[in-house]
């Protein structure tokens, strides 16, 4: 039986049927780990020890990849920093603790930029990670790893975490499927803290069935997060039926300096949207520039503060182990934390924070979900970015506004450029209203299967 | 705002103050970038915000105060995972 690029839901079926065990299965992505993650350097950690599960679990013995600043009990976690080289984390995050409940095995911990500093990997204190699409390319980051092993099938669905971009920029440039929930939809405890106020737990999958099975997991209130939402959750799988026309906002703002094929791909897709019966609607948005130097601002602080944490007393090794990008980083947050600069700097972008919010909401009003590209370019070369003053933001620009907002969106691929790779397109929802963006990215899966993006890759990697 | 540029003892200053360790190099490296990052973002001052509709309202969260057992640690759990220990006890540089 050839399962290579079986998506997550199926699997289960495969597992409950009895056709496979869970073991076998365990078995199966722990050979192709071994076969071929020399290639992409996907997994900081992999774990080995087998795990018995019992019917009536939800997710019934499936493997599952995890990004490595999840603290996982017993199993190392890094943050891909040599800071926490040997940490062993006394206990789960809260994200791991409902995913052993469903049932979930636990396949390994995947590499990323050190402390999610980056958008490529290349922050990584083992190593960068390659894209399985081409091996000279980055495959973004700062989930990087979840992405490049999801994207070759070493394994069938990852968890990733989002600041701002950290799902959907590789998802996009491997060509999967993101998910960034709501800001407080998922607890954060457990994960290991870069911007408070930001941080979002999602996934990285190779459908959206599988994103929506693994939301309805994840999503509820945690004691343990004072910031996450006692709210409902609904049954995204359910919905995802549910085809009522939408209207979708479309901002010109999000399509400056975005390479022309990546515009193209977006506006196909708008037309597959249009052919089903939903309104695009012409919208005006904040230029996305300004949620840069917002976001720049409020994540620099808010590392600052996390990172005072780690001084080798209690765990891991000493500061002299903090790479360069995280040194930057804590240093301008310590100055635009300090005394004089508070007010200029700190101050004047929680103002404009509610700016954006504001000019978001008001949108809302005529619109149901806004559709943008979710990164002005496709994968970059290894070492490219060193061409790109402010890297980084430059690549998670049209992440950054519904990040710092809050906002919920789902990356879907929508195509290849002329270089074979992927070009991703987001989704972004309402507060909380990750129904509505999952089920109209399920409608564009089920019209285009993303025309085979997300498959053809995997004939480069089979068993 | 006029362009700010850091010194060498700006960042010197910075540096001592979130306890981070610079090589020569760095140092100069930071002066241009954090420097550069500045320039930037003073392109918030764009934005004027007369109509900021009020900050929607932000409430404390507390726990009770009593322990969870669940997330009590033994002291060797507790210990288990640092370089400098003295029996039940991290061991710290003296500070006095």
């Amino acid at each position: 039986m050839n399962i290579v690029g079986t998506s997550g839901i199926e699997l289960i079926r495969l597992l409950q049927t009895k056709k496979m065990s869970s073991s076998e299965l365990q078995e199966f992505f722990l050979k192709r780990i071994k076969k071929y993650d020399n290639q992409f350097n996907a997994y900081v950690t992999t774990v080995e020890e087998k795990k018995n599960v019992s019917n009536g679990q939800p997710l019934f013995g499936l493997p599952i990849a995890i990004k490595d600043n999840f603290c996982t009990k017993g199993v190392r976690t890094t943050a891909s920093s040599k800071v926490l080289n040997d940490f062993i984390p006394p206990y789960d995050a809260t994200v791991v603790t409902k995913l052993k409940k469903a049932g979930c095995i636990l396949l390994g911990k995947t590499n990323m930029d050190a402390w999610a500093h980056g958008s490529s990997t290349e922050t990584s204190d083992f190593g960068v990670t390659k894209n399985p699409h081409d091996l000279t390319r980055v495959p973004g980051g700062s989930s990087g790893g979840s992405a490049a092993a999801v994207c070759a099938y070493l394994a069938p669905l990852a968890i990733g975490s989002e600041t701002a971009g950290s799902i959907r920029q590789p998802a996009a440039w491997c060509g999967l499927v993101g998910l960034k929930p709501t800001y407080g939809r998922v607890s954060r405890y457990g994960v290991i803290a870069m911007g408070s106020s930001l941080d979002c737990p999602g996934s990285i999958t190779r459908t959206v069935s599988d994103a929506a099975l693994l939301l309805g997991i994840l999503a509820g209130h945690d004691p343990y997060d004072a910031t996450s939402e006692i709210i409902s959750v609904p049954d995204y799988l359910s919905c995802l039926k549910n085809k009522e026309p939408l209207t979708i906002g479309v901002s010109d703002e999000y399509f400056d300096n975005v390479q022309p094929e990546v515009s193209a791909k977006v506006q196909e897709a708008l037309d597959v949207f249009r052919k089903h019966g939903h309104r695009i609607k012409k919208i005006k948005l904040i230029s996305p520039k300004y949620a840069i130097s917002v976001y720049t601002i409020i994540q620099r602080a808010e590392v600052s503060s996390n990172l005072a944490r780690y001084d080798g007393i209690r765990y891991g090794n000493g500061r002299e182990y903090l790479g360069q990008e995280a040194k930057r980083r804590i240093m301008l947050g310590t100055y635009t934390l300090s005394h004089g600069y508070y007010d200029a700097y700190y101050k004047k972008a929680e103002i404009v924070r509610e700016v954006i919010r504001a000019d978001f909401k008001r949108v809302y009003k005529d619109v149901d979900v806004i559709i943008a590209p979710t990164t002005p370019m496709t994968a970059l070369k290894i070492g490219e970015w060193e061409k790109y003053p402010f890297f980084g933001e430059m690549m998670d620009i049209l992440n950054e506004p519904g990040a710092i907002a809050g906002l919920p969106a789902i990356n879907i691929p929508v195509g290849l450029d002329s270089n074979h790779l992927p070009i991703g397109m987001q989704i972004i929802g309402r507060h909380f209203d990750e129904e509505t963006i999952v089920r109209l990215a399920h409608q564009y899966e089920e019209e285009t299967d993303f025309f085979g993006v997300t498959k053809q890759i995997l004939k480069k990697y089979q068993d | 705002m006029a362009k700010k540029l850091f010194s060498r003892g700006e960042v010197m200053h910075l540096a001592n103050l979130a306890h981070v360790k610079l090589t020569e190099k760095e140092v100069a490296q930071y002066q241009k970038q954090l420097s550069e990052t500045i320039a930037y973002i003073e392109n918030l001052s764009e934005i004027t915000h007369q109509h900021v509709e009020k900050k929607e309202k932000k409430q404390n969260v507390f726990f009770d105060d009593q322990t969870s057992p669940v997330r009590i640690l033994s002291p060797d759990q507790a210990l288990a995972n640092t370089k400098h220990k003295k029996d039940q006890y991290f061991s710290v540089k003296k500070i006095m």
